[in-house]
């Protein structure tokens, strides 16, 4: 898409007002997926397997259906048939598998069959009334294990084509690239180091469990409130599911108490649809926490080898990644993204990386965050971390010497356009806090990190009102703030105050396909749209002046939230301001609306850097992260506030995932820890302040220069954090999360 | 070697010449064009010269 109306001086973009929906939030009168209640509405629940793997030899519901407050039960036989198929192809067959288990159940919570009943507790009770027969198969939930000849077969024939001959059916996915001979590489450096590295699979953590309220009519008519990051894909997968028109079925968005990748899928939408049309009522359905833990998608678990050559001066002479990934018992571990992004922020002669994905008996993986991208940074940044140490140079100084810049050769293939990692590092280099000293006993750590950024099938639709006020649609569930920037961005280009525009999140009926809120894709594509949306609404602002005024359209161009002559010879007139020309539209020609619908191609890569003080007591184990600061590249920070916000959020999370956040599953293939309480999330009394420096190079993609920023902040903390904790304990760290036990064992194994 | 003026017709051209591309490219690809990668649209013009590069369709959280 040609850009040819580039801006770089702001009037409103930049700015940090209040956000619109904050009344909402902080008086609870906002509503999210449980707040929605319908008429004669069922509760539902959902039977989950107590087995990792078994067979599902029968299903007796007999003795719920005779429940007097039991209106409607329902299996796999309530779903469509919808065709298997390999790897990613058969993607709605892997989400009804997942929603719904047909021959086998696949892990320890996978749901087997589903009541609706007059309350949830009546629901509740009468799972206890579904008799399931299971023939318990042998199981795994490791990676290494999951690849190895003696692993029991999850499903035979879901790898796709990538797959080379020979290996275990629970590989489904490979991927290999990179350029020049790495060999060659390894011989011409002073150090080599190859090491192992481990991270366990942890949860997105989103506060808010999902729930939603569904209604199916026998005429295949449906209305759905659900909690989700993207309310097309639940349309487009809960129609395929059920078996019905995808336009029959309208999909609202709720409020939404946290994604991170989580909710870019269905899990209950299609049981509490499937429950509504054989009841004839709507039902509505909330997970537990536990349910959320056991059925809804963590990140993948990762298993990773990395060798990296360096020269006495810091020059990288070759890097290599093998990244094995378990994603559950479905495709989709994306061993490809950690390959692609691992050594994505060097400028390598040589480079190599593998990735795999590998089913296991454990939850269908879902998005987390530029998903793969850490696990792949914290093995790459811990080796040349300790490449750094052995060879005696400054962290920094090697990650600048080696950064990739515009016109590298990205290591998954093309060259960069403009990017901003060297700003990030100098930046890193002058902040105080890389010159701070260290007290005994505290480590620092450093890391880059790389994330792709997406665009994505975007509609957006702006409407003006005749006091000149306008509302913006937009199909990109709020996740960060994101209608404060959509309003400052129209706000922009209409010349009217940011508080006289109400961004609304429509629902499916009102708008074209709006691909899920995810790959930091909303503030760059959705933003895209709302200003060529503004600016088609401005064309017939325009156009309205100029018959007002009697002269030629291309006469008239839009300045400061007003029409006015484009030059002397147009004509002698008073600007002319937007609710001027709405005051009387309606006799003028009508309402004026602007639209814009697209897929942008421009996202613009993004990277970062991070800078992490960390302090270990060797008595407990405990680590305490005592200084953070983030650097990342925006490409310019629309609503600069909600920028430093997505930083501290990913350092947040990062400090869970480093720490003390993991999936334990015991000898039984259950999970261990399904709740707050045994899987440790960090809270606030844990978190230093996080400290944010936003660089802005401008991405050429995007008519402000955004890039997105949701992402990138979750890719370096793992890497920054081990490093840190690895120089402050004086000794490697090569498994997270780093919790307690495993620090004392590492330092009583180093004596 | 295929000649293509769009990415739609890069993908084409690239099955028509190689049958055997075509489950990679209906498993998903995206293709960067000097460095800006096209996630999924066909009708991103290609200028002569340009520098082309099929990658794994990405996917985000």
């Amino acid at each position: 898409m040609a850009l040819d109306d580039r801006k770089s001086e702001f009037t409103f973009v930049g700015t940090r007002p209040d956000r619109p929906d904050g009344l909402d939030k902080v008086t609870g009168r906002a509503k999210f997926g449980a707040d929605m209640s319908a008429p004669g509405m069922l509760h539902g629940a959902i039977l989950r397997s107590p087995h990792a793997h078994a067979r599902i030899v029968k299903i007796d519901t007999s003795k719920a259906e005779e429940h007097k407050d039991v209106k409607a039960i329902v299996t796999r036989a309530d779903f469509a048939d919808v065709p298997f198929k390999p790897g990613l192809e058969g993607e709605f067959w892997n989400v009804l598998e997942n929603v719904m288990a047909g021959d086998k159940a696949l892990y320890d919570g996978h749901a087997v069959a589903a009541v609706a009943a007059t309350s949830a507790l009546a629901a509740r009770d009468a799972l206890k009334l579904i008799e399931v027969e299971y023939d318990v198969l042998p199981h795994v939930t490791d990676v290494d294990k999951a690849m190895a000849a003696d692993a029991p077969v999850i499903r035979e024939g879901a790898a796709d084509y990538s797959v080379p001959q020979g290996m275990h059916p629970n590989v489904v996915r490979y991927h290999e690239s990179g350029h020049g001979d790495v060999e060659a590489g390894f011989a011409e450096a002073d150090l080599v180091i190859e090491d192992s590295f481990v991270t366990e699979a942890t949860h997105q953590g989103y506060i808010e469990p999902h729930a939603c309220l569904g209604a199916l009519g026998s005429d295949g008519k449906g209305e759905l409130w659900c909690c989700t990051q993207g309310h097309w894909i639940v349309q487009k997968t809960c129609a395929a599911l059920l078996g019905i028109e995808t336009s029959q079925l309208r999909v609202t968005a709720s409020e939404i108490g946290g994604g991170f990748g989580g909710k870019t899928t269905v899990f209950i939408e299609p049981v509490a649809l499937a429950l509504s049309r054989k009841a004839n009522r709507p039902v509505k359905i909330v997970m537990s926490r536990s349910e959320v833990f056991r059925a809804t998608g963590p990140t993948a678990s990762a298993s990773m080898d990395v060798k990296i050559g360096m020269k006495k001066d810091g020059t990288i002479t070759a890097a290599q990644g093998i990244f094995r990934l378990q994603g559950g018992a479905f495709p989709g571990a994306p061993g490809d993204m950690t390959a692609m992004c691992a050594f994505a922020p060097y400028d390598l002669t040589n480079v190599r990386q593998v990735g795999y994905d590998v089913m296991s008996n454990r939850p269908k993986q879902a998005a987390y965050r530029a998903p793969g991208a850490p696990m792949g940074a914290f093995a790459v940044e811990s080796v040349l971390d300790e490449l750094c140490n052995q060879l005696d140079l400054d962290p920094v100084d090697v990650r600048l010497k080696n950064a990739a810049q515009e016109g590298t050769k990205a290591s998954y293939g093309p060259r960069y356009e403009r990017i901003g990692l060297v700003e990030t590092l100098e930046a890193a280099k002058a902040h105080p806090h890389y010159s701070a000293p260290l007290e005994p006993g505290q480590g620092r750590g450093i890391s880059c990190g790389f994330w792709f950024n997406h665009g994505g099938e975007t509609s957006v639709s702006l409407a003006l009102s005749e006091d000149g006020s306008a509302q913006v649609m937009v199909g990109t569930p709020d996740i960060g703030g994101s209608r404060a920037s959509m309003a400052l961005m129209a706000a922009e280009v209409l010349g009217i105050p940011y508080e006289n525009i109400r961004v609304t999140i429509a629902d499916t009926a009102s708008l074209g396909y709006n691909d899920v809120s995810h790959g930091s894709r909303v503030t760059y594509a959705s933003g895209l749209a709302t200003i060529k949306a503004a600016k088609h609404a401005v064309e017939k602002l325009c156009e309205r002046a100029a018959a007002k005024w009697g002269i030629p359209v291309d006469a008239v161009k839009w300045q400061d939230g007003c029409a006015v002559p484009s030059g002397p010879n147009a004509g002698d007139f008073d600007p002319m301001p937007l609710a001027d020309i709405t005051a009387d539209m309606g006799r003028t020609g009508g309402p004026i609306s602007g639209h814009f619908e697209a897929t942008p191609e421009g996202a613009g890569v993004s990277f970062g850097t991070h800078i992490v003080d960390a302090e270990v007591d060797p008595e407990t184990g405990k680590t305490s992260i005592t200084r953070y600061t983030v650097i990342q590249d925006a490409g310019k920070a629309i609503h600069p506030t909600y920028v430093e916000g997505q930083f501290q959020g990913g350092a947040a999370q990062g400090i869970g995932w480093a720490l003390n956040e993991e999936y334990i599953y015991g000898d039984d293939g259950r999970l261990q820890n399904s709740i707050f309480l045994d899987y440790r999330i960090p809270v606030a009394s844990d978190l230093p302040m996080i400290d944010t420096v936003i660089v802005e190079v401008p991405n050429p993609g995007h008519p402000f220069g955004v890039r997105g920023v949701g992402e990138t902040g979750i890719v370096p903390p793992l890497a920054a954090i081990a490093n840190a904790v690895s120089n402050a304990a004086g000794v490697r760290m090569k498994q997270l999360p780093m919790s307690p036990p495993r620090i004392l064992a590492a330092l009583k194994a180093n004596g | 070697m295929v000649e293509a003026k769009t990415t739609g017709e890069v993908l084409r051209e690239l099955v028509r010449a190689h049958p055997q591309l075509q489950g990679p490219i209906d498993a998903g690809v995206s293709i960067a064009v000097d460095g800006r990668i096209i996630a999924s649209g066909l009708s991103e013009p290609i200028a002569p010269g340009s520098e082309v590069y099929l990658m794994q369709r990405l996917r985000g959280g």
